[in-house]
């Protein structure tokens, strides 16, 4: 019988630490960007995405993430701008609501630190992105934070007049700085 | 004409300062006031990215060109002015300093207030100096542009009062302030 319990609790703590599933803590994470308008750099961050984690430093190959993106959300802290970016000419976001991060490879790149190949789709486009990020679990809780930043206009954000780099430049940089709980 | 003033006359380098901000002073209000009447699109951020660019460089112009005022002797207005026209061209002066700093300021404050930061001529950008804020660009938006107003009225006076030194009073407050002139 104590064998029993003993062989079923290891067998539990064995597939606890297999899939390493993370759920995120919405009021620590922020995952957003900085974008070029007249020249000069403004931030900005999308206040509601879900993600589903698995994760495992042990385990880079069965590792994988997905964050789904709720382009509405968008907060760059003026009402104009966020309901400009909205509309068809960028986002077009009654057509395509969500933006969806999907990883394809995770490998390991130094102490703490890991390179996702990934799907980042958004406006329908869909492409291949190279994101190094840094990972520290403590206690439970691991410390993601990352930045990649991607030509706008491949993905067709930005459309006629706004297709030129002239007020808003290409390169935006997405960056993310998630905390998650072990599950 | 030497660079610095002297008590009876501006130098090079008053001179330079009053009539190049005389110049932003205009390009100022024409984009001004017609960028905001642009359909939204690049040409409008374009437009305002350059009323920004000018203004920020009249607010710098502004501080040199006060260091400047006092660190040089300015030339003694006519005998012939009784005391209250002395204490409205003095106050008249005051007054648009000031206006050349606090214009500037309340549109970059309220282009922080937007989280719409500054870049200056693309050359560099400056920080935000509020919190993002609806309100406060609320309120600075009305400040802006009605301040805009308050200055053209103080411009109409200060212009009005050169002319009337000049063909009236006839005396050489106007022609001391031109570039080239050469008749003092
Ligand atoms: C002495 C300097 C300045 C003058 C004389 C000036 C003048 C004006 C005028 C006449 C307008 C149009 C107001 C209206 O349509 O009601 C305006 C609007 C504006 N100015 Fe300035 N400006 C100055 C400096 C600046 C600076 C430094 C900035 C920003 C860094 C700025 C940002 C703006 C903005 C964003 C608007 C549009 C406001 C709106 O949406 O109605 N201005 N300015
Ligand atoms: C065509 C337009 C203008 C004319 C004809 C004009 C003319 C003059 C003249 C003749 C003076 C010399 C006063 C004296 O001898 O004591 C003067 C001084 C001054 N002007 Fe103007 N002005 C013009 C526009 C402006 C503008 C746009 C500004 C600023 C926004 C300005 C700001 C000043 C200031 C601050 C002084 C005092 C200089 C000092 O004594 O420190 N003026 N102006």
């Amino acid at each position: 019988m104590l064998r029993l319990f003993t062989f079923l609790t290891t067998l539990l703590m064995a597939t606890q630490v297999m899939a390493a599933d993370w759920s995120v803590r919405k009021e620590d994470s922020k995952l957003g960007f900085f974008a070029t308008q007249a020249g000069a750099e403004f931030e900005g961050a999308f206040k509601t995405f879900s993600s589903e984690i698995r994760f495992d430093v042990n385990d880079l190959a069965g590792s994988e993430v997905k964050i789904t993106i709720d382009i509405a959300s968008v907060d760059t802290q003026s009402a104009d701008r966020d309901s400009n970016i909205t509309t068809q000419d960028w986002f077009y976001v009654s057509e395509y609501p969500n933006a969806t991060f999907q990883t394809k490879t995770i490998t390991k790149v130094g102490e703490g630190r890991y390179l996702a190949i990934a799907d980042l789709t958004m406006r329908g486009v869909t492409k291949e992105v190279e994101l190094p990020f840094t990972l520290t679990i403590d206690a439970g809780v691991a410390h993601a934070q990352g930045e990649v930043t991607v030509s706008r206009t491949a993905f067709g954000i930005g459309q006629g007049q706004w297709a030129a780099n002239t007020v808003v430049g290409d390169d935006v940089r997405i960056f993310f700085d998630l905390k998650a709980d072990a599950q | 004409m030497s660079l610095r003033n002297t008590k009876t006359a501006f130098g090079r380098v008053a001179k330079f300062f009053h009539w190049s901000m005389v110049f932003g002073f205009i390009a100022l209000y024409v984009i001004g006031f017609t960028m905001t009447d642009l359909p939204i699109g690049p040409e409008m951020f374009e437009r305002i990215a350059l009323h920004k660019s000018i203004g920020i460089g009249v607010l710098a112009l502004a501080v040199v060109r006060l260091i400047w005022r006092f660190s040089n002797p300015n030339p003694a207005l006519p005998d012939t002015m009784a005391p209250s026209e002395r204490w409205g061209a003095h106050f008249s002066h005051i007054a648009l300093y000031t206006v050349m700093m606090v214009m500037p300021l309340s549109g970059w404050a309220m282009s922080s207030a937007a989280n719409y930061p500054v870049s200056v001529f693309g050359w560099f950008t400056l920080p935000n100096i509020l919190a993002p804020s609806k309100a406060a660009v609320d309120f600075l938006k009305e400040f802006h542009g009605l301040l805009a107003w308050g200055i053209l009225g103080l411009l109409a006076l200060h212009v009005l009062a050169a002319l009337k030194h000049h063909y009236i009073n006839k005396d050489n407050v106007l022609t001391r302030m031109l570039p080239f002139y050469k008749g003092n």
